[in-house]
Formats: structure tokens, sequence, C-alpha cells
């Protein structure tokens, strides 16, 4: 009771110290609640609701930067895929294109070759056909210069004898069959 | 339109041939003069049969005989007998000579020729040296 009679005039001691007035003070404090009312009511939850709709706005535009930058990253691997692909395409066109030019070539050769082949076996079947001509006309001139020689010999050698003897021995040979 | 006559005219052709069945000008002017008397019907067909059968017997008889030398009588008579038998018929033998045979003789008989002459030899030796 003694603390509390002292702890009392303590307070009362302060009170006189610092000039409280006590109505003014609970006036004060009324005026204040009210203002803090008021402020709370009409200022303070728009601006909540505003912070709060801007941190929704901030969340989605987070959201929405994440998934942009998700699609942008499947947008990057697609184009990578695509120019692997391109890549790949190009690479095994270039490849035909390639064995199909070889291809082209030794056809060509081969058909180069057929017709130097041919023009070959054509040349010397000409020249073989050219030779036998040559050889033909020969045997038959000099077989022409031999009879023609022979018979000028034997025309102008043979005794009227000699025929005669053959025309006999050539009759006796003579064999006639019906 | 000879077939009406064909019995007649190889008649006329007998009787224009010799006892060796050669055809004689004689026999077959007389042949002639006996058809110009009498002038049986076809007067015409029948001479046109005649000269056709005429000229074909003659044909058939004439033998062609050439030798490159002088032809001599054992030749001729040589070549004759085998003539006779290789022919069943008669025949009027022909000889000549052609120098141009050189040695040798050629026979042609109808529609065949036999030669073996030194021309015909040069000629096969001149074949067997192009061929």
């Amino acid at each position: 009771m003694i603390v509390l009679a002292s702890l009392g005039d303590t307070a009362q001691g302060i009170v006189e110290t610092f000039g409280i007035d006590w109505p003014m003070l609970i006036a004060q404090a009324i005026n204040f609640l009210i203002v803090a009312f008021v402020i709370w009511k009409f200022a303070f939850k728009n601006i909540l609701s505003t912070i709060k709709e801007r941190e929704k706005q901030i969340s989605d535009s987070l959201k929405n930067a994440d998934r942009i930058k998700l699609e942008l990253e499947e947008t990057e691997k697609q184009q990578q895929q695509t120019l692997q692909d391109a890549s790949l395409e190009a690479k095994k066109t270039i490849t035909s294109a390639q064995e199909q030019a070889k291809a082209l070539i030794e056809a060509q050769k081969d058909d180069a070759r057929k017709q130097a082949e041919e023009i070959i076996s054509k040349a010397k079947i000409a020249m073989e056909q050219e030779r036998e001509r040559v050889l033909r006309e020969a045997r038959e001139e000099i077989a022409s210069l031999v009879v023609l020689t022979a018979t000028k010999v034997l025309s102008k050698d043979l005794s009227e004898e000699e025929k005669e003897k053959f025309s006999s021995r050539a009759t006796q040979e003579l064999n006639l069959v019906s | 339109m000879f077939s009406r006559y064909k019995a007649l005219v190889r008649a006329l052709v007998k009787s224009s041939a010799n006892e060796h069945g050669i055809i004689e000008l004689s026999l077959v002017q007389e042949v002639l003069a006996g058809l110009r008397e009498c002038k049986p019907t076809g007067h015409r067909q029948i001479l046109n049969a005649y000269l056709f059968e005429i000229r074909k017997t003659l044909r058939q008889q004439l033998v062609e005989v050439e030798f490159g030398s002088q032809p001599n009588e054992l030749l001729i008579s040589s070549l004759k007998s085998k003539l006779d038998r290789f022919n069943s018929h008669s025949f009027d033998l022909q000889v000549s000579q052609n120098d141009q045979l050189i040695a040798g003789y050629r026979i042609r008989l109808v529609d065949d020729v036999f030669e073996d002459s030194i021309k015909s030899r040069l000629s096969k030796l001149s074949q067997s040296l192009t061929s």
C-alpha cells in the first residue's frame, strides 16, 4: 500500500511537472481516433486495395515474364531443332546430289567409252573390208593376167600334135551318163 | 489346137526322117509338097504344128562338137560311140574347129554343154584364184 501510494505520488508529480490536462488529453485522443478512423476508412483502405492491385499486377507481370521466358526458351529450342533439321536435310540433299552427279558422270563415261569402242569397231570393219576388197581386186587382176598370159603362151607354143593329143585324151576321159 | 492333128503331125515327122531316124531336107520337102497337093482341113494349123515338131526334133538331133585342134576321124568316131551310148535316139553330129579352145572339145547337146578344153581349164584356174 505504501508502494502504491508512492507510485501515485510519482504519477501525480509527473502530471504536475509536464502540465497534463486530462480533459484536453481525452478530447485529443478522441479526435485522433476519429481522424484515424476516417483516414483508415476513406484513404488507407483505398491505398491498400491499390497496393494489393499493384502487387497482383506485378505478380502477374512476373508470371507473364516467366511464361514468356519459357516460351522464348522453347522457341529457341525449336529454332535450334529446326536449324539442325535443316542442316541435316541440306547435308542429305548435298550427298544425294553428289551421288547423282557421280552416277551421271559414270553413265556419261560409259556412253563415251561405248561410242569410242563402236567407232573403233566400225573403223576396224571398214579397214578389213577395204583390205579384202584390195586383195580381191589384186587376186582378180593377177588371175586375169595369169590366164591371159597362159592362153597366149599355150596358143602360140602348143604344136598341133600336142593339141591333138590333149583333145584325144580329153575325149577318152569323157564320161557321159544318161 | 495342135492336139487335134497330133497323130498326123507325128506321122509326117516320121516320114521326114531317113532310115537312121535323122530328119532330111529332101524328105521334108516331099512331105510339104504332098501337103500342098492334098490341102487337108486345117492345112495352116497342120503346117504350123509340123514346123514346130520339125524344129524340136532337129534341135534334139543336133549335136554340135567343137575341137580346139584339127578334128580327125579317130577322135570323131570315139566321140560318136560315146554319144551313141548316151543318146537313145539318132542324132546329127556337126563337127567344127574352134581355135579359142586351144585344145580339147566342147559338145552342145540340146540344152547341155560338155567341155574339156584348155580354155575351160584356164577359166577354172582363174575362178579358183579369185574365190
